[in-house]
């Protein structure tokens, strides 16, 4: 097997990069840390849209996001920005409280973005230097959180690339690792092979009374959930149903037993599999699953997606050859060799194996490279 | 499933790759992989399938057939486990999506007030 290198954050955690992020806590300071970004390597800008005019759980919930991907393990030191330093600064205080090192800068009492700019570029050219003195050492899979995502679906999605996965993800919960799924949505009519894995009554309750949330919102709103999900790029893939979806979907996560179900952006308590409770549109759910601390997304897709998450590398798995040709500057682990010469769904799960232990060592992912990553925070309530 | 048939004057598939993936031995659909079906003919079944079908029109890839007779309003079983059912008749070999399969869940548009 191949032997795993990380960093190690000073709380004892891994990372599997070693990152500088700029968090936008208001929308304003977007421009500004994507600048600040662009200006130097190896730096990412986590620039969710809002952060003014929220209250409630809404906010609640979009603070401890971004506090989720500011103190990521994969993070070495962030700086917050806001166009103000309150709203920035309780953003600061979670990241700083998870003990990654950081710091707020308000566009206001900076005197403008070419100031604060100017200055906030000397912090992170520091922090580069502290960064660089860090080594990889070597590191056990069970230090790793990993995420699991399907998006861009087809009907090889449920054929291929999430069994495969599924296969990785019995492996890792075998050797004590952590593995996420989510994007509840794509539960629904899967219920039955979910619930009858659950750790316990409790948490069988918790996976149905989760997937069946989604079902409320089609019906509160008094329309067919199935002209949203499957999506026109799922229903010309093959896809016809959100119970066929469903189906596929959830093979990516195996047949171990589910320990848990996790809130928007909430880390794993304890090894195991989970259930996280976030929307199935995989900019979101990528946001939610690296908020909660997942060090790597294995992302499943079928006509193709090309989204990734700044700071948990995303790995796009197909077993669609048309896609493999078409989409290639997307793909990183090409399995259409399944359907086409037929291998096994096991040589399937090795290959996806080998190309996870490969990025967690340092090899850069198709999202990486291109710069195709994004974050979308979900809003539970209204701007006032 | 349908016993062979003598193949038709045009090719079934795009270079002959076509196959018809079958996930579960209750499955009562296929899906198209390895290629598109171009026209009326037999296809072999692959997965836990075995045989052919005679696909009795063109399929794109990534979609489903109907591997036998289905009878309107009965359930399309995908993975062993319903994923929908029929708003008419279907034959075997007829293509299954949006136009004759439809939902059961999320359907707000049929529900009730909450």
């Amino acid at each position: 097997m191949t032997e795993l290198t990380a960093y190690t954050r000073p709380d004892g955690r891994r990372g599997i990069r070693n990152l500088l992020a700029v968090v936008a806590a208001t929308d304003a300071a977007n421009p500004v840390a994507r600048r600040l970004a662009a200006a130097l390597p190896d730096c990412v800008a986590i620039t969710p849209l809002y952060g003014r005019g929220q209250l409630g759980e809404d906010l609640a919930l979009s603070i401890r996001t971004m506090v989720g991907l500011g103190s990521h393990p994969n993070v070495y030191a962030t700086l917050v920005v806001s166009l103000e330093r309150v709203a920035g600064t309780r953003v600061y205080e979670g990241i700083r409280s998870a003990g990654t090192p950081c710091e707020v800068m308000g566009i206001q009492e900076e005197g403008g973005t070419p100031a604060l700019f100017r200055r906030a570029l000397a912090l992170l050219e520091q922090w580069r230097v502290q960064a660089q003195a860090l080594r990889r050492e070597p590191a056990r899979i069970s230090d790793f959180v990993i995420g699991l995502e399907c998006g861009g679906s087809d009907t090889t999605s449920g054929l291929v690339a999430n069994p495969a996965i599924g296969l990785v993800t019995d492996r890792l919960v075998d050797a004590g690792a952590t593995a996420i799924f989510s994007e509840p949505v794509e539960c629904l009519g899967g219920e039955a092979a979910l619930g009858a894995r659950a750790a316990s009554a409790d948490v069988r309750e918790r996976i149905d009374a989760t997937i069946r949330k989604y079902e409320e919102i089609a019906r509160r709103a008094g329309v067919d959930l199935n002209k949203t999900n499957p999506a026109p790029d799922n229903i010309r893939g093959g896809l016809t149903t959100i119970e066929e979806k469903s189906l596929g979907s959830i093979c990516k996560t195996g047949s171990r037993a589910i320990a848990g179900v996790l809130g928007y952006g909430q880390a794993a308590p304890s090894p195991g599999l989970y259930l996280m409770d976030a929307p199935a549109p995989a900019t979101e759910n990528i946001t939610a699953l690296a908020a909660g601390g997942c060090h790597l997304i294995l992302f499943a897709t079928g006509v193709g997606n090309s989204i990734g998450n700044p700071v948990s590398p995303t790995v796009k798995l197909c077993g669609n050859d048309r896609t493999c040709q078409t989409f290639a500057d997307h793909i990183d682990v090409d399995l259409s060799a399944v359907l086409l010469h037929g291998r096994s769904l096991e040589e399937a799960g090795m290959q996806a194996w080998d190309a996870m232990a490969a990025v967690v060592n340092g090899r850069l992912t198709r999202c990486e490279i291109l710069g195709e990553t994004e974050t979308a925070i979900s809003r539970i309530g209204e701007s006032v | 499933m349908s016993k062979p048939q003598v193949p038709s004057t045009a090719p079934a598939t795009d270079g002959g790759d076509a196959k018809i993936w079958v996930v579960h031995r209750d499955d009562n659909v296929g899906t198209v992989v390895g290629g598109d079906v171009l026209a009326a003919g037999p296809v072999p079944l692959a997965g836990s399938g075995q045989g052919r079908v005679d696909v009795a029109e063109p399929v794109p890839y990534g979609h489903k057939v109907a591997l036998r007779q289905l009878a309107a309003g009965e359930e399309i079983i995908k993975y062993g486990v319903a994923v929908g059912r029929l708003s008419g008749a279907v034959a075997a070999g007829r293509h299954v999506h949006v136009h004759n399969l439809e939902s059961q869940r999320g359907r707000g548009d049929l529900a009730g007030p909450c």
